[in-house]
């Protein structure tokens, strides 16, 4: 429940810190941009999802680079086709988790009083929750549909960024009664435009990387659990689920595959987002 | 008889090899306060550290000699036990341990340097939170750091730095962080214990006002460069370094301002 | 301390109340019919409304959530609609077979956790730091469902050194007589220690399952915790004073870095309640998280209502016990700030 740790202290006033190479950073980055190119070209020379090109179950082959599932799809060319799917989704519930988040942690820094009151109540509430819990039960009364779950997964995340840009938000808010801004009669939303705004940016950045993450690994979760994406979508999380039984009957590679594809993806994820928030505390 | 004399030493950042120190050389006698002064970024505190062997992560030092009592201590592996150091600092609470009593803090101090048992060290600790002038040291020794007041918390630091006996005392800026009243106690109370025990004293400071009530003697940090030492009294009245000059100037008018306000 | 004590219970009760409320207004404000949507697309008007009079969801909004608190305040979560029984008894049966997973998961995530963060502090910045900072990583880009299928496939069906996912004994065997309802401890209690045994290793791949992916959370805590402890004026002290350095480690590092992991582990076990509603089912665990699945799958949202409203409130308790017990180890809070 706490926020994210203080950015580190220096112990002696006079210690200068020597810039850092960042090689996580530069694979994350790596990865990330390999997949975006990978899933925009790849479509065009793998096959398409769901012609069944082999016979069921084939391993892992030259032909076949990730094998063939039961109905003999190519597991290459599903998981190809499902880059972009699965990105899109990552990407549209953080940028919707951040846009929603940002505006209301500002305005409840700025209103202040019983409506921030409230608002942080709320955001308890939805911290005292598992996220991937939240975006079930949400998903699931809201109907289950495409948009839906990038809704629900959104609002399962939402407390960490209000919580992030209501904090600077305050600090700007005591650093403007100082500063001629308010005199000269600058508006809220101005101020919020010109300071906040770019200074949450980069805490805003570590959090969305994370959310990104967070989500493609929750579409995966939900998609065991029968909802969110059903098959037969070419998407990571559904071709985990659809592999899953097969894992005990030997056909390891239905499911391993997919699965790698979520965790690199997920892991590149976390690396940019590790090193954006500095020293990794 | 010469407490501490420190030959050339330089400090630089291991990853850049950018200099922090270069080539500082002091000596402090036995009962005499010796000021190092400068601004923040000068290097002063690096002196401090690098003396008591506890340079900050990344900070190398790749010259320099320490002698106590005559003895080269340079190999900081056993430098603090052997030699009888001790060292209070800018922060007295954040400089306690907030999970244990002051009293079991010194007395542990007491035992490690003295070689008491555990009761006797007790015993001991409580001894020396009364000779810091700590009013109920029985009381005192059972609270926590954040029950006491912060000079409260300096003088149970001083009644530490006592346990161990020291040769010498290095304060880095020990009154920055206090109320003016009380700074003026902290440092009557480190000329007594240098009048009782014939330790010397390193006194880091950016505070000339500290300097002229209690140095002996003055040395002028630029940069990593010792630019000027010398009696205080005589460093004062005839700066011969441009930068000792501008200290002082600035000094000045900060009183100037005080007084005013 | 009381006041202290007074303010949590205060806390946490509010939350619990607001976590009441949000589930209730999540399950019935939003859009979407519950009564259409648990008899499906072929259910005639008449007999979408016979249901929704039955579950009282045309009475106004407030009679409903004065009713629905009404029950709460009387361990009344309602009627699960795809079994017919009450949504307390349901999920109270299951709760200590998913009390027991979660808390081994905790305990292989401490195991893990704890000493690769105390090496990757003191090793900072070199190799072995790197290693167990890729290995953060990695516990926590894994999806759970993907984790729990690789450890079936290489430590059951290749190594043959655990059980199968067939859930918490092997199939025919009694369980040990219910006291509390977790196996590996009832087994103890009654002196059935085959049952124990057994218990245990049915318990390893799930709570490992869980465990690993939370223990790289551990990790980060403990290292940060350590690390920013190293760097505190306290450290500086004993090290500036020769205190030696296993004391330091011991007496000052991990005693103040505790009670920052302290708050973690709260934090931590929440982690592990969310995963347990997927490795429940690929474990064949009967458990809550089980029971979730069963509703999801049947739609029955009196059942997913209660069970959210469960985990909040274990959740909530949790983080209040590490509250507590804080105020017992922290002299900053127990005995409150300055008397002098």
């Amino acid at each position: 429940m706490t926020a994210p740790a203080a950015p580190m202290r220096a112990t002696a006033t006079e210690s200068r810190r020597p810039r850092r190479r960042r090689p996580f950073l530069v694979v994350g980055t790596a990865i990330i941009g390999a997949l975006v190119v990978l899933g925009a070209v790849g479509p065009l020379f793998v096959a398409d999802p769901a012609a069944l090109v082999a016979p069921g179950f084939q391993p892992p082959s030259a032909e076949h680079l990730f094998g063939t599932d039961s109905y003999g799809r190519d597991i290459f060319a599903r998981s190809v086709h499902a880059i972009w799917i699965d990105l899109a989704l990552g990407v549209s519930v953080a940028v919707l988790a951040m846009i929603v988040g940002s505006a209301v942690g500002v305005l409840s820094g700025y209103i202040g009083g019983r409506f921030d009151d409230v608002v942080m109540r709320l955001v308890d509430i939805l911290m005292a929750f598992p996220g991937f819990i939240l975006a079930m039960i949400l998903l699931v009364s809201i109907g289950d549909s495409i948009p839906n779950l990038a809704i629900a997964l959104a609002v399962a995340q939402i407390a960490p960024f209000v919580r992030l840009v209501r904090a600077k938000a305050l600090s700007e808010r005591e650093l403007e009664y100082v500063s001629a801004a308010r005199v000269s009669g600058s508006r809220w939303y101005r101020t919020a435009y010109r300071h906040v705004l770019p200074n949450s940016i980069r805490p805003a950045a570590v959090q969305f990387t994370l959310v990104c993450g967070y989500s493609i690994l929750n579409v995966a979760g939900l998609a065991y659990l029968g909802v969110g994406i059903h098959p037969p979508t070419a998407e990571w999380g559904v071709m985990v689920a659809e592999g899953a039984a097969n894992m005990l009957t030997g056909q390891w590679w239905t499911a391993f595959f997919p699965g790698l594809m979520i965790a690199i993806t997920v892991m590149a994820l976390h690396f940019i987002g590790d090193e954006l928030a500095g020293d990794p505390r | 008889m010469t407490r501490l004399s420190i030959e050339s030493l330089s400090v630089e950042v291991e990853s850049s090899g950018a200099r922090i120190l270069d080539d500082v050389s002091l000596t402090i006698g036995a009962g005499e306060i010796v000021g190092l002064v400068g601004e923040s970024g000068s290097g002063k505190s690096m002196t401090s550290l690098a003396t008591m062997g506890i340079l900050p992560r990344g900070l190398r030092a790749t010259s320099g000699r320490f002698l106590v009592d005559g003895i080269d201590v340079t190999d900081a592996a056993n430098r603090s036990v052997s030699s009888r150091f001790a060292m209070i600092f800018q922060n007295p609470r954040d400089s306690l341990n907030p999970l244990m009593r002051v009293g079991a803090q010194i007395a542990r101090m007491v035992s490690l340097h003295q070689g008491l048992d555990r009761k006797a060290a007790q015993a001991e600790a409580v001894d020396l939170l009364g000779r810091v002038h700590i009013a109920d040291p029985a009381a005192a020794a059972r609270k926590y750091p954040h029950q006491l007041s912060g000079g409260m918390c300096q003088r149970v630091m001083v009644a530490m730095a006592l346990a161990c006996r020291p040769s010498l005392l290095i304060a880095d800026e020990p009154t920055t962080a206090l109320d003016v009243t009380v700074q003026a106690q902290i440092l009557d109370l480190i000329v007594e214990l240098v009048e009782q025990t014939g330790c010397g004293v390193l006194l880091v400071t950016h505070d000339l006002g500290v300097v002229a009530e209690t140095c002996d003697r003055v040395n002028v940090l630029y940069r990593g460069d010792l630019v000027e030492h010398g009696a205080t009294a005589e460093v004062f009245a005839n700066p011969q370094h441009e930068y000792t000059r501008y200290l002082l100037e600035s000094g000045r008018e900060l009183e100037v301002g005080d007084g005013a306000a | 301390m009381i006041r202290y004590l007074l303010r949590r219970v205060g806390i946490s009760l509010i939350t619990v109340a607001g976590l009441a409320l949000v589930v209730f207004l999540v399950v019935r404000i939003l859009p979407g019919d519950a009564a259409a949507a648990r008899l499906g697309p072929e259910a005639s008007p008449e007999d979408i409304e016979a249901l929704r009079a039955k579950l009282g969801l045309d009475q106004p909004l407030i009679v409903q959530l004065g009713d629905y608190l009404w029950g709460l305040l009387h361990g009344d979560l309602g009627l699960a609609v795809s079994t017919g029984r009450p949504v307390a008894d349901e999920l109270f049966a299951r709760l200590p077979a998913t009390i027991e997973l979660a808390v081994a998961g905790l305990l292989v995530a401490l195991v893990i956790g704890f000493p690769l963060g105390m090496l990757a502090a003191s090793r900072r910045g070199r190799a072995s730091d790197a290693i167990a900072r890729v290995f953060a990583v990695l516990g926590s880009s894994m999806a759970p469902v993907w984790l729990g299928l690789l450890l079936i496939f290489g430590l059951y069906s290749v190594a043959r050194i655990f059980p199968g996912p067939v859930g918490r004994l092997p199939i025919g065997m009694p369980p040990p007589e219910h006291i509390t309802g977790m196996y590996v401890l009832d087994g103890l209690l009654t002196g059935n220690f085959a049952a124990t045994g057994e218990a245990l290793r049915y318990l390893a791949l799930p709570a490992l399952t869980l465990g690993l992916g939370a223990s790289a959370a551990v990790l980060k805590m403990v290292r940060s915790a350590m690390i920013a402890t190293a760097e505190s004026g306290f450290v500086r002290t004993a090290r500036a004073y020769g205190v030696p350095g296993r004391e330091i480690l011991w007496r000052d590092q991990l005693r103040n870095a505790m009670l920052q992991v302290l708050t973690a582990i709260g934090l931590v076990f929440g982690f592990l309640l969310g995963g347990n509603v997927i490795v429940e089912r690929l474990f064949s665990w009967p458990g809550m998280g089980r029971v979730a699945y069963d509703a999801l799958g049947s739609n029955d949202l009196e059942l997913l209502q209660g069970y959210a409203l469960i985990i909040g409130v274990i959740y909530i308790a949790l983080n209040f016990a590490v509250d507590l017990l804080y105020g017992v180890i922290d002299p900053r809070i127990r005995l409150g700030g300055r008397s002098s």
